[in-house]
């Protein structure tokens, strides 16, 4: 079988993993092949565990300068065992207290306007709605503005991150006809190109996501069209059921390949090293 | 010799300082350092055309708008992080056309407005916002052209009040923050009549004297008025001290969604019955939320 297996290190080399992993701790692995040693800094979203957990992962296995951002916190674990903490607390605050490389003592300053410096370079952000050109909604669906029938929570700083990013990449928790859709309600934060625009010539940082990941596929932009493709399936899943669960005409190469499954490092790292709680093994 | 005043006041006495259709400032982010005694004391004296302003609005601002305070709010985001997505009372307000006018922005749009206000300028300028539909959504942010590209410019939001929590303070206003400092600077240096340090614990000048590095307020921001309520950020984490009560959170959530489902229309009115207008002061509603033995549990958890 033909993989999608982008990543740093060569996963060709290494065995792959037999035994049973979750859909989280499979997503994790994902991320962490994204980052790479020269990224410098990553940040993710507001509380994920499995972007934590992914990012921290690279950092274990082959990212090892990696300066992961959270919570007001800067911190990298190559050196570290992160400390153990209960599961009922939220993860992004409290296990990075003790062992944070320091922290933003004006938010505004260093997180919401890098200005000549840079923050970071991998983001990982969500949406509420995406379309088939990136556009995010995060902000209400319904066509009514005015009386919308469910008002998201707001922005917090989505627009920042996915422009001030070298890449971004989407994550959605759950692949289905209501996220990913021909149109999205409201336009919150650009993705390749909208009706205001192109987002290459509004000089941003990007010129939109490098990839979407979801439970059961990731996918990409083509590069002219810049309309959304499928990039691999997962383990266990189908191309119906992608295209299924789209509600916009996909573009669907020829022959589509597998995501690469978890190999043995990976897997082990991951569960020895980083989520040793085994918060990405529980149901979300 | 000439004494030192101390500016340290009563609750009652600080929430007196905000009046009707005042913009107030708000300290912390979710679910962590929001003045929650301060606020459920201005509640409790009946307040009405609020603009609130505050980074992230956890469950403080949640019962303002539940209590009818707020006509305007100025915030990047309304959610109680896992405990419920997005605020149970906001989600009514916005959902069920209630007069509620939700200045939507992005952390950018968010601190230019502060900015703007605290230096006294006309707007600031920045990047995020343009190639969308927000400038249609909300009327403050005008996209305008600068040497061919273009940018969001951003008007002032100058504060009346400011009610900022904290770990410490000292009586002259001095301000230490244990962990973050979310936008407590940018706020208070926006706020035009009262900074108020809503404090967990009231320590000695002395003390910061040996180390003023670590004082997060002072001098062109010092608090005014400073007002010592031990757990005064619960149900939320009181940086340094204690844990959010997610006991609690849970149980303001499950009233709040409850009256806004319709499920029990008259649930959050028992909530506040029970937590705000029915203690007659702090130590009665730290004895309503389960005393010492709860408190003790907060403060263990952060071990």
């Amino acid at each position: 079988m033909k993989y999608f297996d982008d990543c740093y290190r060569d996963l060709s080399k290494e065995e792959e993993y037999t035994g049973e992993y979750s859909t989280n701790e499979f997503l994790a692995v994902l991320v962490s092949r994204q980052i790479r040693p020269d990224d410098g800094a990553a940040g993710g979203g507001v509380y994920s565990d499995v972007i934590y957990n992914g990012v921290l992962l690279a950092v274990k296995l082959h990212a090892s300068d990696l300066t992961y951002i959270t919570g007001g916190y800067y911190m990298n674990i190559a050196e570290r065992k992160l400390p153990k903490s209960t599961p009922t607390f939220l993860p992004w605050e409290y296990r990075f207290f003790d062992i944070a490389d320091g922290m933003m003592y004006d938010h505004d300053c260093q997180l919401y306007n890098p200005g000549p410096r840079k923050l970071a370079n991998v983001f990982f952000v969500g949406g509420m709605q995406i379309d088939k050109y990136g556009n995010i909604n995060n902000t209400l669906i319904g066509k009514d503005w005015k009386n919308p029938k469910l008002k998201g929570p707001g922005l917090m700083g989505i627009l920042n991150f996915n422009d001030n990013m070298k890449r971004i990449y989407y994550f959605v928790r759950k692949h289905d006809r209501r996220t990913f859709v021909d149109e999205v309600d409201f336009i919150s934060s650009m993705g390749y190109k909208n009706k205001y625009g192109e987002k290459k010539d509004f000089g941003f940082q990007n010129n939109g996501p490098t990839l979407v990941f979801t439970p059961i596929c990731v996918m990409d932009f083509e590069e002219t069209s810049k309309h959304m493709r499928l990039k691999s399936v997962h383990p266990g899943h189908t191309v119906e059921e992608v295209l299924d669960n789209t509600a916009f005409d996909l573009i669907v190469p020829d022959e589509v390949p597998g995501t690469k499954p978890p190999t043995v490092v990976e897997i082990t790292a991951l569960r020895t090293e980083v989520d040793t709680l085994g918060v990405l093994r529980e149901a979300f | 010799m000439a004494e030192r005043s101390s500016r340290v006041i009563s609750a009652e006495e600080a929430v007196s300082l905000v009046k009707d259709g005042d913009t107030l400032g708000l300290s912390g982010f979710i679910l962590f350092n929001e003045p929650m005694a301060l606020i459920r004391a201005l509640i409790k004296r009946g307040v009405k055309d609020l603009t609130v302003v505050t980074l992230g609005g956890g469950i403080g601002v949640d019962m303002l708008i539940g209590a009818g305070c707020v006509k305007k709010l100025v915030t990047t985001y309304m959610g109680l992080q896992h405990y419920a997505p997005i605020a149970p009372n906001f989600r009514r307000a916005m959902e069920q056309g209630e007069d509620l006018f939700f200045w939507e922005c992005d952390f950018q749009h968010w601190h230019c407005a502060m900015k703007a206000a605290g230096w006294n300028m006309p707007y600031l300028l920045t990047k995020q916002g343009v190639g969308t539909d927000l400038p249609k959504y909300n009327p403050d942010l005008r996209e305008i052209e600068v040497n061919g590209q273009r940018w969001i410019a951003v008007p002032p939001i100058p504060i009346d009040v400011s009610f900022i929590y904290a770990a410490q303070a000292d009586p002259y206003g001095n301000v230490i923050h244990k962990a973050s400092v979310f936008s407590e600077r940018i706020i208070a240096r926006a706020t035009r009549r009262h900074i108020i340090s809503c404090c967990d614990e009231l320590i000695p000048n002395k003390y910061i004297n040996r180390e003023p590095r670590i004082v997060t307020l002072a001098g062109l921001v010092a608090a005014d008025y400073v007002v010592e309520i031990p757990y005064g950020a619960h149900p939320e984490e009181g940086q340094g001290y204690y844990m959010h009560d997610r006991y609690h959170v849970r149980e303001y959530i499950a009233a709040a969604e409850a009256a806004r489902t319709g499920e029990d229309a008259d649930a959050f009115k028992r909530y506040m019955d029970r937590y705000v207008y029915g203690p007659k002061d702090h130590n009665e509603y730290l004895e309503a939320i389960g005393g010492m033995r709860r408190l003790l549990e907060l403060r263990q958890s952060m071990l």
